[in-house]
């Protein structure tokens, strides 16, 4: 009794520091970022009293921090100050929500914000109203949804629902805000996310699309199991996790591939969500549950630190851009990107590894037919995770590896890289289970084993990679004995010419590989692919023409009308939250 | 852990470590003699290893952390690997827990991520050029790595490549469809993965550059370390092939056993090899974009082992 | 009539010198847009021979055009040089073409003196000509299935080389032809047939994968074009059946022609000729010979058929000594020819076109003054 009142209140001074970040952002941005990042801390701080959600409230959590703290040592601008704030109070309240109302309050809020945040940034509103435009379709489904769930049980409450319905319509209602397939084609992640600020850009690709990550979970646990659904998600979690990171790799656009990439991220994390609801079995439900909230946490987390990492880069193509590398940054990326492709000993090697796990033992589990979907799934996440590798890799080399050196800066980033492998020793504590081998020289809970009804699959010992491998290094460094180093320019036929070498040349080759799928044209690609995909961007182009004409016509396309809209729904986010 | 689990994995890790250069030096010798020469020891590549230990190390200009350090790390990633895969002696031995086939697979790409990264480092054009191809086929190399490995673990239901080469030690295990393509494709993987023909191979062109040129800046020790590695990594996946897919069988047990087993398993190397040299001196190699559709095939082949274990399951 | 190329300030055509520059059509020159950037190959790579480099204009992978830069000039002067002397350097300006070169400079000394060389002189000549092409065509043959990594028949090939090689010693006393010709002088003795296989070079054309990397590459098909690259796009240009100084036509000299215009056809000329080359061969006799060449004045113009293509050299002479010396080398053109038909393919294409035209830098590069 006594922890949950002091979990109410820590509530509400969570979100009353939150808005007093947005209030304090009329006077000082700098105020407002610290006190959004206290905030944020304070957040953690009940997700880790929370029960079921706690690994999306520390998550989130943390991305607001990060990116918050970042904005405090850069941000100077007083909008982009509020509109960022906005933008966090509206995820703390879609994730603190108790009913479906609060829940899409919440969620305008959030659009609203991030909306005017890319507008203002661009003084463009373009991009923006893309944003919006998919903003829009996801809330008339979400809420199309909810009325379902309404009807059935009478209250806005979250309560247990029979009908599998309002699950099918939620979840893509949330798809379509995680910029999932078939959204994917129009890109409208990419732009939006690419036309943000840095810390916003990772607070919308890390925080926002995990918002909508909750969604689903969170309808799933109260609808019943439908194992249709569950299939549908793996197959379109995987296709996006094969065209995400497709389309990551060709994209020159620094913060677009990163976009690109999330939804690759969000692909990922569908097709665990699809699993959990595909598998009867408990025991592989308990595994999926784990590679999923792994997932949450390596996508989130690796993605904020990526997008801050585009704060210290000048210009925005990845061909064109000038930069230093720091010790920091190139280290930073480094881990950042390892975990991003997926690679053991950090936590998204764990979360490549589980989620495959969990497919293969799925297509063993799973009798019949329906077995082949986890297994197809499994080859298209894997054909995925070698397009992300190359994708990082070029990521990293162009906005550090062959830059040259600079200033130390980027520490932050740092930060965030080095938790990569902690998080991968943290992960032991989501595991449902731990075991050992100690004739094997394993002790006790260093192995996080895999495994299904029918026995034990596999199992991999993130702790033992993370000790060995830097063991077995110094034991070569030490045996190798001392290198004399020259330092060379390096060779170019003897030209002495520099790396001409662009990034756009280094993707080039799966560009023209690729030709059907990517429609290359002459040092270009069209990303969208085939007569079907052409056919679903009309449609879309078609909403997006519709909803710009709207917004003109009632909005005027005017910031301030903007600003009166957003304030209202703020007056009604504060009635609804403290009524 | 017993004295006898102690020493069946030194001789396993020193079996791997001491005995994958020869492997290399064979194939070398036989490739020349099918071609008319007379061709190099069996033992130069310890003779390059020993010259290279002993030469300066040329860092390129814009290079530093990653680019010196990397070898060492991507050495004892493989090194790390022969402790998990049943690459000389048939049971686990110690640390094998450490990862299972897939984790294996990922750290497999872990060492081409680094080497990958090293590389980029030196900012130089030849290098970016062969990264480049290098990452364009990783989405397919990967996939097939995974698929193979995964073709295993499904026929037997388990991710644990010991169990797995038990499993299929029995005739008719081994000669279950399914187990039979999987065979073939990781074969073709194992060719791209070690940079042969038809795939690749080492010349003087720099146009045709793929892997080599990952290490083209590379000099001295990182370049030792790194080509000893590669020799590691090509005995590593080469072994697996022949425990877990092709020759399951013949492998003794015991502390004696291990070391019999590294006899055994030189005979079963020369099957692998036999049959490389057959593939390489009678093939030319592909056309760059061509290497696509070979691991295509190797892929589809490994992905029709998978349906067929699943339909075959259900 | 055909543009064989330029020679001195003139044009040489099939029908004589003609005055300017040749007239080329200009060829389309690739834009770099976003991303594209410049590609340095050469000029100390591995997989060129000479020092040669080429500055690529690339989206990364793709070729869109393709610039020579020069790092082998040479200057020869000749000016006021005794014939002797000159003679000895035309000898050395690309030896692999030793033949040819000497061959194209003393035919143009002759047609400058007015004089024809006996019988036996031209059939050495033919034979040394044949003999220096059926090793470049190996040689050529053996650089692509090099490139390929196509290792058996890359030895194989090599062996040949060195097989004619041998018996071009055992013929003219130097493996490429040094001293074998002087002025007035053919001093090969007796011809060494070279044992090749020509069937087991045929085999070659049963790789697929090595077929593959050939067919359809570089296709270059300008009307201008000279030698087994004119051969290869369909145009029967060939100097041994243009010039009236060596008899070709007497030894039952065949044109071999393809039609595609790429690597691979250019592949399947040189390795009908070196068939070709060799039932010539069968038919000649070599002996040495000596005739006088009379001290006069005069100016003349040689051309053989080279390995590669049309050689011509035009000199002017005075009082046994060179007044004028001009040098249309064939590698001249197949540059031309070869950066023409780079466009549109990818860099691992390069090596397979670059070694199909035969190119020899050190006598593109070469300036005589």
């Amino acid at each position: 009794m006594y922890l949950q009142i002091d979990k109410f209140y820590l509530e509400i001074v969570t979100l009353l520091t939150m808005i007093t970040a947005l209030a304090l952002s009329l006077w000082s941005a700098r105020a407002s970022h610290v006190v959004a990042a206290i905030s944020s801390s304070l957040f953690i701080l009940y997700g880790l009293y929370s029960g079921e959600f706690r690994v999306f409230y520390v998550v989130s959590g943390l991305v607001w921090l990060f990116s918050s703290t970042f904005s405090a040592l850069h941000d100077r601008e007083r909008w982009y100050s509020l509109t960022f704030s906005g933008t966090l109070l509206g995820i703390m309240i879609t994730l603190l929500s108790q009913n479906y109302l609060e829940f899409l309050t919440g969620w305008e809020l959030m659009t609203l914000f991030a909306y005017a945040s890319i507008g203002v940034y661009r003084r463009e509103w373009r991009p923006g109203y893309t944003f919006l435009a998919f903003g829009e379709v996801s809330t008339v489904l979400l809420i199309a949804g909810f009325i379902l769930a309404y009807q059935e049980t009478g209250t806005f409450l979250f309560h247990t629902l029979t009908d599998t319905l309002p699950l099918w319509f939620t979840t893509f209602g949330f798809t379509v805000k995680m910029g999932i397939f078939p959204f994917l084609v129009v890109e409208w992640l990419p732009i939006a996310h690419g036309n943000a600020k840095p810390s916003l850009s990772s607070v919308l690709s890390a925080s926002m699309t995990l918002a909508g990550v909750y969604g689903i979970y969170k309808m799933m646990s109260l609808c019943p199991q439908t194992q249709a659904l569950g299939g549908v998600l793996i197959l379109i979690g995987a296709f996006s996790v094969l065209f995400g990171a497709l389309y990551s790799y060709v994209s020159d656009h620094m913060k677009g591939m990163l976009a690109f990439s999330t939804i690759e991220n969000n692909g990922a994390i569908l097709t665990a969500l699809g699993s959990l609801e595909l598998s009867a079995d408990p025991v592989l439900k308990a595994f999926a549950q784990f590679s999923l909230m792994v997932y949450v946490v390596a996508h989130s987390l690796a993605k904020t630190g990526l997008f801050l990492v585009t704060g210290y880069v000048h210009g925005e193509s990845m061909s064109t851009l000038s930069t230093e590398r720091s010790f920091s940054l190139e280290i930073g990326t480094t881990l950042l990107t390892a975990s991003m492709s997926g690679l053991l000993p950090t936590v998204g090697g764990v979360a490549v590894w589980s989620l495959l796990e969990t497919l293969f033992m799925e297509s063993i589990s799973v009798r019949g037919i329906l077995g082949l979907i986890p297994l197809l799934a499994g080859v298209m996440v894997g054909m995925g995770e070698g397009f992300a590798t190359g994708a990082m890799a070029r990521f990293t080399s162009f906005t550090s590896l062959v830059r040259p050196r600079g200033g130390e800066r980027g520490r932050l980033v740092l930060l965030i890289g080095v938790l990569m492998p902690v998080l991968a020793l943290l992960s032991y504590l989501l595991s449902p289970e731990m075991a050992g081998a100690a004739s094997l020289g394993m002790f006790s809970n260093s192995l996080i084993p895999s495994g299904y009804s029918g026995g034990s699959f596999g199992g991999i010992s993130p702790l033992y990679v993370l000790i060995i491998l830097p063991i077995l290094s110094l034991i070569t460094y030490l045996a190798s004995g001392r290198r004399r180093v020259r330092t060379v320019d390096p060779w170019d036929n003897g030209s002495g010419r520099r790396l001409t070498y662009t990034s756009f040349g280094m993707a080039n080759n799966i560009r023209l590989m690729l030709r059907f799928v990517l429609r290359t044209r002459k040092g270009a690609v069209e990303t969208s692919a085939d007569v079907f995909w052409r056919a679903i961007l009309q449609l879309v182009r078609g909403y997006v023409r519709f909803s710009r004409a709207f917004s003109r016509a009632y909005m005027n396309s005017s910031i301030s009308w903007y600003m009166i809209y957003m304030i209202l729904a703020f007056i009604v986010v504060i009635l609804v939250v403290f009524l | 852990m017993s004295w006898d689990v102690i020493s069946e994995t030194i001789t396993q890790v020193l079996g791997v470590l001491l005995l994958s250069p020869l492997y290399a030096g064979i194939l070398d010798r036989l490739k020349a003699v099918v071609e008319g020469r007379r061709g190099p020891s069996v033992l130069q590549p310890y003779y390059d290893l020993v010259k290279l230990s002993r030469k300066e190390t040329l860092l390129p200009r814009n290079a530093g952390n990653i680019f010196l350090n990397g070898p060492y790390l991507v050495f004892s990633i493989y090194l790390l690997i022969s402790f998990v895969i049943p690459v000389v002696y048939p049971r686990p031995v110690i640390f094998t827990p450490t990862v299972d086939f897939l984790g294996g697979a990922l750290l497999f790409s872990l060492a081409g991520f680094i080497k990958v990264y090293e590389a980029m480092e030196s900012s130089s054009n030849l290098v970016t050029l062969g990264v480049s191809r290098a990452l364009s086929f990783s989405y397919l190399g990967e996939a097939t790595l995974l698929t193979v490995f995964i073709a295993v673990a499904l026929i037997t239901g388990t991710n644990n490549p010991y169990v797995t080469m038990q499993y299929v030690q029995s005739l008719g295990h081994y000669l279950f469809l399914p187990h039979v393509s999987a065979t073939v494709a990781f074969y073709m993987l194992w060719l791209f993965e070690t940079g042969r023909l038809p795939l690749e191979s080492s010349g003087m062109s720099e146009m045709g550059m793929i892997d080599d040129s990952l290490v083209y800046e590379y000099s001295g020790k990182g370049l030792m370390l790194l080509r000893w590695g590669s020799y590691i990594k090509s005995y590593l996946l080469g072994s697996v092939f022949l425990n877990v897919f092709l020759l399951p069988w013949g492998l003794l047990t015991g502390p004696l056993g291990a070391i019999l087993d590294l006899g055994v398993m030189f005979l079963k190397w020369m099957v692998l090899i036999l049959v490389t040299l057959v593939v390489e001196t009678s093939l030319a190699k592909f056309r760059l974009f061509k290497v696509q559709d070979f691991l295509a095939v190797a892929l589809v082949l490994s992905l029709i082992s998978l349906i067929l274990t699943v339909i075959g399951n259900g | 009539m055909r543009i064989i190329g330029d020679l001195g300030s003139h044009c040489l055509t099939s029908e004589g010198l003609v005055e300017g520059p040749c007239k080329y059509s200009h060829p389309t020159i690739g834009e770099g847009g976003y991303g594209s950037f410049s590609f340095l190959y050469g000029p100390s790579a591995g997989g060129l021979l000479e020092s040669v480099a080429f500055d690529i204009l690339t989206y990364g992978e793709s070729i869109e055009d393709v610039r020579a830069l020069s790092y082998k000039t040479r200057h020869i002067k000749v000016g006021g040089l005794p014939l002797r002397d000159v003679l000895f350097k035309v000898e050395r300006i690309n030896v692999p073409f030793a033949a040819s070169h000497t061959i194209a400079f003393l035919t143009a000394v002759e047609n400058a003196l007015g004089v024809s060389p006996p019988e036996e002189v031209v059939e050495s000549r033919i034979a040394q000509l044949e003999l220096e092409r059926i090793r470049n065509n190996l040689l050529v043959i053996q650089r692509l299935a090099e490139a390929a990594s196509f290792l058996v028949p890359t030895y194989r090939l090599l062996y040949y080389v060195e097989e004619v090689n041998r018996a071009i010693s055992r013929s003219c006393g130097h493996r490429y032809f040094l001293g074998a010709n002087y002025l007035g002088e053919s001093r090969c003795q007796g011809l060494h047939l070279p044992r090749i296989d020509v069937e087991e070079l045929r085999d070659l054309l049963s790789n697929r994968i090595f077929i593959d990397r050939l067919q359809g590459n570089g296709v270059v098909k300008e009307d201008w074009a000279i030698g087994p690259a004119a051969r290869a796009a369909g145009f029967s240009y060939d100097a041994r059946l243009e010039v009236p100084e060596l008899k070709y036509r007497d030894h039952g000299f065949k044109i071999v022609t393809e039609s595609k215009g790429d690597a691979f056809s250019r592949m399947l000329v040189r390795l009908e000729e070196i068939e070709v080359s060799l039932k010539i061969l069968e038919g000649v006799e070599v002996k040495p010979r000596r005739f006088e060449l009379p001290l006069r004045e005069g100016r003349g113009i040689g051309r053989v058929e080279s390995p590669s293509g049309d050689l011509a050299y035009m000199v002017q002479v005075e009082q046994g000594s060179i007044k004028e010396l001009h040098l249309l080398p064939p590698s001249r053109i197949n540059i031309l020819l070869f950066l023409r038909s780079m466009p549109e393919n990818i860099f691992t294409d390069f090596p397979f076109n670059w070694e199909s035209f035969g190119i020899w830098i050190s006598e593109a590069e070469v300036s005589i003054s």
